[in-house]
């Protein structure tokens, strides 16, 4: 065991400088939630469609931003992107762009699955009522889906929060931001990685438990 | 089509099926099936598992597409129809299933009212007082705000029969609508389905295996093997004395069941 000595007193000094990075990280992850989720439905109900061309286009956006690393994605829309269009954005909105990007592929994906999971008979019985199909999908088909995605939809927008923390390279001040500029201070990493260790969580478990009380709003089971 | 692309009445048969053909790659399932069905009749289909009884049906409806061959509903060639044409003879033929299909996701109320809302532009109180009516209609009124997982096979059955019939349809196709249920619950289905031809006369295609409601209800009968009809008959002398061979084994394995 190292002789390394805890003193924690650091983060009753600065803990809420600490905690203050939270509100950066949810005002970067919320907004890549809704877009992710938004453009997540586009793209699957694209790959649905009997239209080759929105398939293939929906295929091509899913398989791009699922394969570039975060990383490489935030650093490429935040520094390289800047000298070839002659746009540059705020950290933070380089990060929600970035984030909103990825998640959107891991989305289309989780709804994917969903909409897979509800069995053919259903359009059928539908579609044999006289439904067009915008309509079967819309009413029969998406509504269930929805339910069905909710908890693999749970671990995208977990995912998009935890990468929140890979904006500290581009200095959006989130907690690990702070922790980093903290312990370049006062020499107390243990601490205060610790303690935004303890912060995530809290964000996360808060999200899940959001998440888990939507799930209990489906009044209805599978048949 | 007629104005408004409704399924107009003609004069000669309201169905016919002239030489169809369906394969599934190589499988053939329709081997060149050819009859008529007139206004207001009743048709049994029967024919051990995999004959294509039920693919004929489905074929009937648009679901599945035929290979060759012309399946005319009301004047409309389900065979070539355009995706609003299909649309407009579905609107007007009922589907009930074997295993029901409900919207898991709706009350009874809505599973029923939703179509002629959606489709017919009906005001929603409209649609769920005729709604209501039906329910009364298949006997289970009191269901109305339940969610079908809370109802028993015959139940979700009747509720699948009320929901077709509020589209108001010309032609009702029943696949095998008792056979996923407990026989204590096959009556009650087959007795709404007999109150449905009571009161409304319409036309029907009936697969099934019920002889005793086949007997009762259905003008005609008509045994399909291996995509192909075997034997056609008023119903009473098709199920007590067939003509050919084969039929007589069928009717006989049947009864033994």
């Amino acid at each position: 065991m190292s002789s390394y000595t805890f003193q924690f007193g650091i983060l009753a000094d600065y803990g809420p400088y600490l905690a203050g990075g939270l509100w950066h990280a949810w005002i970067t992850s919320l907004p890549s939630i809704i877009f992710a989720t938004v453009i997540g439905v586009g793209l699957a109900s694209m790959q649905i469609s009997h239209q080759r061309l929105l398939r293939t286009a929906s295929i091509l956006f899913v398989d791009l931003f699922r394969t570039l690393p975060v990383v490489v994605l935030l650093i490429w829309i935040h520094y390289v992107l800047p000298i070839l269009s002659g746009v540059s954005f705020s950290p933070t909105t380089s990060s929600i762009i970035a984030l909103s990007l990825n998640g959107a592929a891991l989305a289309c994906e989780a709804f994917r699955g969903g909409i897979e999971a509800i069995p053919n008979t259903q359009s059928q019985a539908a579609q044999s009522l006289g439904f067009s199909k915008i309509q079967v999908f819309r009413y029969i088909t998406l509504p269930q889906a929805a339910f069905a995605t909710l908890p693999a939809l749970t671990n995208v927008h977990i995912t998009i929060i935890k990468n929140v923390t890979v904006t500290v390279l581009i200095a959006v001040p989130e907690v690990m931001f702070r922790a980093q500029e903290l312990t370049v201070q006062f020499f107390r990493p243990l601490e205060l990685y610790t303690g935004a260790a303890v912060l995530y969580v809290a964000l996360i478990w808060g999200y899940t438990v959001l998440m888990r009380s939507l799930e209990k709003l489906q009044k209805w089971q599978p048949i | 089509m007629a104005a408004g692309g409704a399924i107009h009445m003609t004069s000669g048969p309201f169905v016919s099926i002239r030489d169809v053909h369906k394969s599934y790659g190589s499988l053939k399932v329709i081997n060149g099936i050819s009859f008529d069905i007139a206004q207001g009749e009743v048709l049994v289909l029967c024919g051990p598992s995999g004959c294509g009884k039920s693919t004929l049906l489905r074929c009937m409806n648009g679901l599945e597409r035929i290979d060759g061959g012309d399946i005319i509903v009301g004047g409309v060639n389900v065979a070539r129809a355009s995706s609003e044409e299909l649309q407009h003879v579905r609107m007007s033929t009922g589907l009930v299933f074997q295993n029901f299909n409900l919207f898991p996701h709706m009350t009874v109320l809505r599973n029923i009212a939703l179509a002629p809302i959606k489709i017919k532009g009906m005001p929603a109180s409209d649609a769920e007082a005729l709604a209501h009516l039906l329910l009364e209609s298949v006997g289970i009124p009191e269901k109305a705000d339940e969610f079908p997982f809370r109802l028993s096979g015959g139940q979700r059955q009747r509720v699948a029969i009320a929901r077709a019939l509020a589209m108001e349809p010309k032609l009702m196709l029943f696949d095998e609508p008792t056979s996923a249920l407990d026989p204590e619950m096959r009556e009650e289905v087959l007795q709404v389905i007999r109150h449905v031809h009571d009161v409304h006369g319409m036309t029907m295609v009936v697969v099934t295996h019920e002889i005793g409601f086949a007997k009762s209800v259905a003008s005609r009968a008509m045994l399909v093997e291996s995509g192909k009809i075997v034997e056609e008959a008023p119903a009473r002398t098709f199920f007590e004395h067939p003509k050919e061979e084969r039929t007589r084994r069928f009717v006989q394995a049947i009864v033994n069941e």
